[in-house]
């Protein structure tokens, strides 16, 4: 017995096909958009700003502050901030961010902007990362404390939270260290997540986080 | 086959779904972007395949899907997204995709079982043809990508998966084509019958 064709049927068929495709593939591209978790990351940061939760950070002289909080009591106004993640121990990618964070202390401060834009390094590793070994990481690259500032969170808890704010995936590498998506966060003077650039982008970064600044009364 | 052959399999089936979906070999099977791809993925399909057991142009899905285009593009949809990375990352990341991934290619393999069958070879070829030239690119740009493209795996193993994903499109490509070969274009041909 060999079914009759009914054309109908097969049109729903191609019809519910269609669309079940279609629904699947723009979830997984978030509407045909992007390919990567990073680059979804970027895009709706950029199209919808994150408040940065205030948590506890030990920097490296030892005291203890909100994350975003400014390094001395002023009443200028705020800046904003270049946010990146790292692990001193790191051999990789931080060695790369380190480098790429004292081309950007060396543009901030030849071009005056020291009191516009400021740079943070957040140090995940809060097992190891006291303000000592901070400090000594801060020494190697040559960190001028009035622009960079460098800080670890006080609590695994704190950690998680700004990892899941800045959407910093880490992942053991398998040899004791850690393998982590790397970028620049730039933060605008009233602590919100405004957008995420490629590390290697750093004439954007500095042009976004001034830009962030000046979008801020 | 035989009765009893139907039912061994559709357990078999029922049986690697679970394991698959539900225990811990799941999360040892993501763990590496390489077993994800080349071993969670393509077993969650077969497991699907098996728990149709036999196929017949009676069914619902050969109803509304005679000629098996639909079942077929579907499958080419369900497969090309969990080669996406930012799904990958979500399926190791969040239950809730977990479980979309594991219900969506089950489904994809039971339907796509008799959409095989009724697509005839024109049909296969243009599925097979479609299928296995997209993960053979895919392979190689995760072979040769300068970055990590999954944000919760390694540089090197999505290295492997690039060139196990090349390796398996390779080899599912000429599998066809020799199958394709062997069998007389006449027989191909021949409208599909329930017994």
């Amino acid at each position: 017995m060999t079914v009759r064709a009914r054309p109908w049927r097969a049109a729903v068929g191609i019809a519910g096909a269609v669309g079940a495709s279609v629904l699947l593939l723009g979830w997984a591209t978030s509407g045909f958009a992007v390919l990567t978790t990073d680059a979804d990351r970027m895009r709706r940061v950029a199209r919808d700003p994150q408040p940065v939760p205030a948590v506890a950070v030990r920097a490296i002289d030892g005291t203890v502050r909100p994350v975003l909080a400014e390094p001395h009591d002023t009443t200028a106004r705020p800046r904003a901030v270049i946010v990146d993640f790292v692990y001193t121990r790191c051999v990789t990618v931080c060695g790369v961010l380190g480098d790429t964070y004292q081309q950007l202390q060396r543009a901030i401060l030849e071009r005056g902007l020291e009191d516009r834009v400021r740079l943070l390094t957040v140090s995940f590793d809060v097992a190891h990362d006291d303000p000592e070994r901070l400090a000594r990481y801060a020494m190697m690259k040559r960190a001028d404390a009035t622009v960079w500032m460098l800080a670890t969170p006080v609590d695994t808890i704190g950690r998680d939270a700004l990892l899941q704010t800045f959407g910093v995936q880490v992942v053991s590498d398998e040899n004791g260290g850690w393998v982590h998506n790397a970028a620049l966060h730039i933060v605008d003077p009233r602590g919100r997540l405004v957008r995420i650039m490629d590390i290697s982008d750093v004439d954007g970064a500095l042009d976004a986080a001034l830009d962030a600044w000046a979008a801020t009364p | 086959m035989g009765g009893d052959t139907v039912i061994t399999a559709r357990r078999l089936g029922a049986l690697l779904a679970i394991t698959l979906a539900a225990t811990p070999v799941r999360d040892v099977l993501v763990a590496r972007m390489s077993l994800h791809m080349l071993a969670q993925v393509p077993l969650l399909l077969l497991a699907g395949w098996l728990l149709r057991g036999r196929a017949t142009t009676r069914s619902v899905d050969a109803l509304f899907d005679p000629a098996g285009a639909s079942g077929l593009l579907l499958g080419t949809a369900v497969l090309t997204t969990w080669m996406i990375p930012r799904a990958l990352d979500l399926a190791v990341t969040s239950p809730s995709v977990a479980w979309l991934q594991s219900v969506t290619l089950v489904v994809t393999g039971a339907l796509m079982r008799g959409a095989w069958a009724r697509a005839g070879a024109l049909g296969q070829a243009f599925f097979v043809g479609n299928l296995t030239w997209m993960a053979a690119v895919a392979g190689l740009l995760l072979r040769d990508a300068p970055v990590r493209l999954c944000t919760t795996y390694l540089e090197r193993d999505q290295y492997y998966a690039g060139t196990g994903l090349l390796l398996l499109a390779t080899a599912c490509g000429v599998r066809w084509f020799v199958q394709w070969l062997a069998v007389p274009a006449t027989e191909s041909r021949r409208p599909v019958r329930v017994p």
